[in-house]
């Protein structure tokens, strides 16, 4: 028998040069943005001028200037170097909680789709959880644990279960439907290779773009806790503490409050661009 | 194998869905007492409308959908302890309707037919890796073409990939869950040259299931007709297409499309919508759209023997003129003619 046809890609190349165009300006500078602050908050023991918890109270308030970048906060601690060990922490924090509680909550998404009996059950959990604010998670075991990164870690965790949640589950049901799940059991494979394999594995895309929207929701959620006193104490560098702080010299010392809020401010930004982005390519992989 | 045993036997086969409300669930009876039986070698055509219970037929046979009443046996086996025992994955295989969502898209031609092999097989390394290369070979692909993804693929190719992975479990009996509704006439012409083909090296049987009576009259040596979960007819392919007794068979083909002058004669044409099944009406589920139905028609009809391996499930079986197709007609000229053109040329490149 002769081979047939020669397997050539139908992916329509001019449609995808065209889309790339349109949002490459406003993506490039995205991952630029998310390359310098991350970059930065991992290597901030080498890049930091200063040590962040050095007090020097003859240097307090300083405006921004050679000395000081950024300036200084009320005790003289050098701003520019809080912030980065601050982005530090409070990455640490939201991707901790992001990754757990999305691993939590993929996984519950998914078996209730998979086991349909238990879909009632799931569903109904998912809907529990999504009706208590996060804010009172994290004041609930702030409450009861002390106020720690912990529980604002766990607090973030918790309200990120739910979300996932339903777009796994969403998206599982999805995927049920295709044939080759069906083709899967055809042939014999047993249930944890059609789970992980086959449905988790196809679920994947959706989930994970899902989680790059959501993960400016939860460095921002996770800035509001600490900026209330819930998370880290006070001479810790964490970017909700860092903007609480500047709070009280607001009216005559405003980088102080101003710096930290434009690095969430920015880091959230160029997150939502990227997860719109990803969001389009995928939903054209789709179509 | 028992030779006495026909190679799969259905026998009474039922399906009912609940549905409705928590307080008013009726059942909804997909398939209701089907029995037919396949032979070794043989390909059964199975044919009806959407909703007629078809697919559902298909699945139960692979136990991917458990039945609520009937057996289902494969060589004098139970398909359930068939299931059980994992034996049912080397016997019964399908090939699914839609190429396009019936292959992992994350997986290689390689790792799709690797699946089963290795399950199956037992088959690792260099040995896993030639039997890849012999399958895509069996359904004409080239070996080049193992480490590309499904979506690089035309439909066509599509389905030989997913008939290659059906083969990969060496079954006895595949399933066609209308394979070739969703390709275009020439590629249909391709992908039943290949069944049959494959029919002929391996010894393999099919149930073909479809809702085209010519693609269908192409591959099999016998033809069942569904109507609303029944067989309302059964019979060898082409004493169906010269003299079709049931009045629903006459009207499938009736509608054949036919290209010519002579226009079709008006008679045995369909009314009405097929009743919902949830709504069934009691005795003869055609009655109410039939032209011949009369009163008997409100007890069930049984299913009558009328010439050898010849069954209808009319009461007016007597009173009703066999339906004949001339002889072009539900063969699809065109169908016909490409997969001539096709086989010659397989013959001109195998010599």
């Amino acid at each position: 028998m002769t081979p047939t046809g020669t397997g050539q890609s139908i992916s329509p190349r001019s449609a995808k040069r065209r889309r790339r165009a349109k949002g490459g300006v406003a993506t490039a500078m995205a991952v630029a943005i998310l390359a310098v602050i991350v970059g930065v908050a991992l290597l901030a023991p080498v890049l930091a001028p200063y040590d962040p918890y050095e007090v020097d109270l003859s240097a307090a308030l300083q405006p921004p200037g050679s000395a000081h970048l950024l300036g200084t906060d009320m005790q003289g601690r050098d701003l520019l170097s809080r912030i980065m060990y601050g982005t530090r922490l409070t990455l640490l924090t939201s991707l901790t909680a992001l990754v757990s509680g999305s691993v939590v909550g993929a996984l519950l998404g998914l078996a209730a789709v998979f086991f349909p009996s238990s879909d009632a059950v799931i569903g109904r959990l998912l809907d529990i959880l999504l009706s208590f604010p996060a804010i009172l998670f994290g004041l609930a075991l702030g409450a009861s644990l002390g106020p720690g990164l912990l529980p604002v870690t766990i607090a973030l965790s918790i309200a990120t279960v739910p979300e996932v949640g339903r777009i796994a589950r969403a998206a599982g049901l999805t995927i049920a439907r295709q044939e080759y799940m069906q083709s899967g059991r055809a042939i014999g494979l047993g249930k944890t290779t059609l789970f992980f394999k086959y449905l988790a594995w196809n679920c994947m895309p959706t989930i994970f773009v899902f989680l790059t929207l959501r993960f400016g929701f939860i460095i921002l959620l996770g800035a509001g806790l600490n900026f209330l006193g819930l998370g880290a104490a006070p001479p810790a560098a964490e970017l909700g503490v860092l903007a609480a702080e500047g709070r009280n010299v607001l009216a005559f010392a405003p980088h102080v409050a101003t710096y930290p809020s434009l690095t969430i401010f920015l880091l959230v930004l160029s997150l939502n661009v990227l997860g719109d982005v990803l969001r389009d390519k995928l939903d054209k992989r789709l179509l | 194998m028992n030779s006495r045993y026909p190679l799969l036997s259905v026998r009474d086969l039922e399906k009912t869905f609940p549905v409705g409300t928590f307080l008013r669930r009726r059942p909804v009876h997909a398939v209701n007492g089907v029995s037919f039986a396949i032979a070794s070698g043989e390909t059964l055509g199975l044919v009806g409308e959407s909703g007629s219970g078809k697919s559902t037929i298909g699945r139960m046979i692979l136990n991917l959908t458990a039945p609520t009443g009937g057996a289902i046996t494969f060589a004098g086996a139970d398909i359930a302890r068939l299931a059980a025992s994992g034996e049912i994955y080397r016997k019964v295989q399908i090939i699914f309707q839609d190429p396009h969502s019936s292959l992992h898209p994350r997986l290689t031609v390689r790792q799709l037919l690797a699946e089963p092999l290795r399950l199956h097989g037992g088959k690792t390394g260099r040995a896993l890796e030639s039997a890849v290369e012999r399958l895509l070979d069996d359904v004409g692909l080239a070996p080049e073409l193992a480490s590309r993804y499904p979506h690089q693929f035309s439909g066509g190719q599509r389905q030989r990939i997913g008939i290659a992975r059906a083969l990969a479990c060496e079954p006895e009996l595949i399933v066609c869950d209308e394979p070739v509704s969703a390709l275009d006439v020439s590629v249909q012409a391709q992908i039943i040259n290949l069944l049959k083909d494959l029919q002929e090296k391996r010894g393999l049987s099919y149930l073909f299931i479809a809702h085209d009576l010519a693609v269908v009259r192409h591959i099999s040596h016998r033809i069942a007709v569904l109507y609303l979960g029944e067989v309302v007819e059964s019979a060898p392919s082409e004493e169906l297409f010269s003299g079709a007794r049931h009045p629903y068979s006459q009207a499938l083909l009736a509608a054949i499309p036919r290209t010519g002058a002579a226009p079709g004669k008006p008679k045995a044409r369909l009314r009405g919508e097929p009743p919902s099944p949830i709504a069934r009406p009691a005795g003869c589920a055609f009655r109410a759209r039939c032209s011949y139905a009369t009163d008997l028609c409100g007890t069930p009809p049984p299913l009558r023997t009328i010439g050898a391996a010849h069954l209808v499930a009319c009461h007016h079986v007597e009173t009703i003129a066999p339906f004949a197709v001339d002889r072009t007609i539900g063969a699809s000229p065109r169908l016909a003619a490409l997969m001539r053109a096709f086989a010659a040329e397989e013959d001109g490149a195998s010599t």
